[in-house]
Parts: structure tokens; sequence; C-alpha cells
């Protein structure tokens, strides 16, 4: 009796190992180490291309010379969520990725978080998904590449500017991303929304490696002394 | 290498993107105007500083009361000796992120420091600016100078 209990929880952990998984679902440790080691190293801060050029000065140049053609209530200090996160050329706006085996996390200085989940799962049921800032992604490894695919995106414009074309909440995005070198990521963007654009919206999107920074460092708009409006100007301390 | 921003995503055919009608000759002209936009708001932030002379330049000398390393922007408050008495000035700074990666850190400055600094002023004739670069009381630089029509140069090492 003993022997058969014995043998029937071998039997069982060796299925529970050849599967992965445990019985909470999570994968165990030498497996799971496995599929870290086939994952790419995409460990650093990153920004735009333009936005590292923001920092050399000749952004600021520009800036000067442009400011005109701002909305003057534009604020860029708060969230700007997705797909803008991925595509601002603005020196604040950076990102760190942290991969693993069920999910890639990008975290942005802005505060807006994608979760795009690598385990297998399907998108939620229409009837259990609603549009946020980030939209719902899951994605998938085609060796290096992580095609990453998102919906229910909050309705909007693709970015935050007057004249940017405007997205449904049906917008669907597919995205691949992956190292072209040690300091280059690439995202390969597609924007279909047949709701809300006339044809779909492609866009290449370099992202290089700031080596002047130790960690992330969040941006927000608590202590705004700007005032803006009829009058520009500096508000007295606090 | 060149990175395409929002605005220059193309509103073309995925199975055509060589069209080249009229009508996507003008969304071309639409996007570029909205990636000049955007690319024109660079190093900064959530306002465009469009509130301070960018062709003027002052040189400023006087003792911290206060740096305020807040977001969205760092503030130099500043006591300016005048005719009757300090008049304190708010000098604009970068956001913490962008001032940290410029060499700034929360205590650069102290209060009760003497410093000398060069700002574009305000346009509204109101004592604040944009702080430019700033100097200890060795003549040390502080941080990295910003970038500006006429921020001078950064000295060489």
């Amino acid at each position: 009796m003993r022997q058969r209990a014995y043998l029937a929880a071998a039997v069982s952990q060796t299925v529970l190992l050849l599967a992965g998984s445990n019985s909470s679902g999570a994968a165990e440790p030498a497996v799971r180490a496995q599929r870290f080691a086939r994952l790419p190293d995409w460990v650093g801060v990153w920004q735009t291309e333009a936005g590292a050029a923001a920092v050399s000065g000749a952004g600021a140049r520009a800036a000067a010379a442009g400011a005109a053609s701002l909305p003057p209530s534009f604020k860029s200090c708060g969230p700007v969520g997705f797909p803008t996160i991925m595509n601002i050329p603005l020196a604040d706006f950076m990102f760190e990725l942290l991969v693993t085996p069920e999910q890639t996390l990008l975290v942005s200085t802005d505060g807006t978080v994608r979760h795009i989940y690598t385990d297998g799962r399907s998108h939620p049921k229409p009837q259990d998904l609603w549009p946020t800032p980030a939209g719902d992604s899951i994605g998938h490894w085609e060796g290096p590449t992580l095609v990453v695919d998102t919906i229910a995106r909050e309705p909007g414009p693709v970015a935050p500017i007057r004249g940017s074309p405007v997205l449904s909440a049906a917008a669907h995005f597919t995205e691949r991303l992956h190292r072209l070198d040690v300091d280059t990521l690439e995202d390969v963007m597609t924007i279909d929304d047949p709701q809300g654009l006339k044809q779909p919206l492609h866009s290449t999107i370099r992202y290089t490696r700031a080596h002047d920074l130790d960690r992330l460092i969040p941006i927000d708009c608590e202590h705004d002394r700007n005032i803006i409006g009829d009058h520009l100007g500096i508000a007295p301390p606090r | 290498m060149t990175t395409q921003v929002f605005c220059d995503f193309r509103h073309r055919r995925s199975d055509d993107r060589a069209e080249k009608s009229p009508r996507s000759r003008e969304r071309s002209r639409v996007l570029a105007a909205l990636s000049a936009a955007l690319a024109a708001m660079p190093c900064i932030a959530h306002h465009t500083f469009a509130n301070f002379n960018t062709t003027k330049t002052l040189t400023l000398h006087g003792t911290v009361k206060e740096l305020q390393w807040t977001n969205p922007h760092c503030f130099v408050q500043l006591l300016v000796p005048g005719p009757a008495g300090f008049i304190e000035w708010s000098l604009e700074m970068n956001s913490p992120l962008s001032s940290y990666r410029a060499g700034w850190r929360p205590h650069s400055m102290s209060a009760g420091d003497k410093v000398t600094v060069t700002i574009n002023p305000s346009k509204d004739g109101t004592p604040s600016g944009r702080l430019i670069s700033a100097t200890d009381a060795s003549g040390h630089l502080l941080g990295k100078p910003e970038a500006s029509p006429t921020a001078p140069q950064r000295p060489s090492p």
C-alpha cells in the first residue's frame, strides 16, 4: 500500500516536471531557468532615438524654434499612455524592460506600465475586457523577436497633439520588438483600426540604451509651477 | 539611422507603400507638420518655455535660498541683492530626470551657497527665468549647461 502511494507520488512528480509546472501553475525552477536562458537580454533604460537626440542639445534648439506650434495647454509630465510612450521624442520619456518567461514588463518614466503576457494565454473575452491607457497585450517569441498583440486601448489620438489621428476602442496594434545591436532596440508597429483609420498606420521606432542613468527616474506633475493659458509665467515659490 | 515619431506614421496602404496620390501627399504634409511639432518639444517638458526670452541672457550673482528638486521641473530660488534689499528669483530647470542626466544632484546647491547663474529671463518682467548655467563660488560649473541659442559654450575639459 505504502509502495503504491510512493509510486503514485513519483509518477505525479514526473508528470509535473515534464509539464514544467507545479500544482500552482508556476514553472519548476530548473525548467524556468532554461526558459530564462532562451530570452534576450534587454536590461537597461531605453529611449527613442529622437528623445536621446533631445538630450544632446539639438532638440532644445528645435524647441526654441518651433515652440509656437504646440498647444499652449500641453503638459507632458503626466502619463501619456500607449502607444505614445513607445514613440515620443521627449527627453523625459524612457522605459525599462523586464523580460521573463511569463511576461515582458515595460515600465515607463511617466508611470505607464505594459504587461505583455507570453505564457500562451489569449486576450480576455470581450465581455471581460474594457479600454485602458495601456490596452491588453499578449505576445510570443519568434526567436529573439517579441511579437506583441494589443487591443482594448482607450479611444483617442495616437499622440497628444493637435491633428493626431484619432483611434477607436477597436484599434488593434501589432509590434515586432527586437534588438539590432547591444545598444539599439527596434519596434516595428502597425495600427489597424477600421473604425478610426482609413488604412493601417505603420512605424519603425528605434531606441537607444542610456549610459548616463543608473535607474529609471519617474516624472510627474506634482510640483507644477507653470502658469499657462492667457498668461505664461512661473508661480511664486510655495 | 532615424526614428519616426508617431506623427511620421504613414497613412498608407500596407500593400502599396509607394502610393503617391495627391491625397497621400497631403497626408504626408500634415504628418510632417505634426512630426515637427512633436520634435520641437524636446528637452523638456511639459510646456514650451515660451514664456522665456531665449534671445536674451542675464547673469545673476546671488545666494541660494533653495534648490527645489521636484517634478515636473526643478527650481533654484535665488536671493539677488537689489537697491531695496534682496529680490527672490525663481529659476526653472529641467525635470529631476533630465537634470540628473546633466550631472545635477539634489544637493548640488544648498541654502547659503554663493553662485553665479546665467538665465533666459521671463518675458513678463517678473524675477524669474530659465536656468542656463550655474557656477559655484569657486567658479566650478554645476551640472551641464542647458543648450540654448544664447547659452555660453561648455568649457572644454
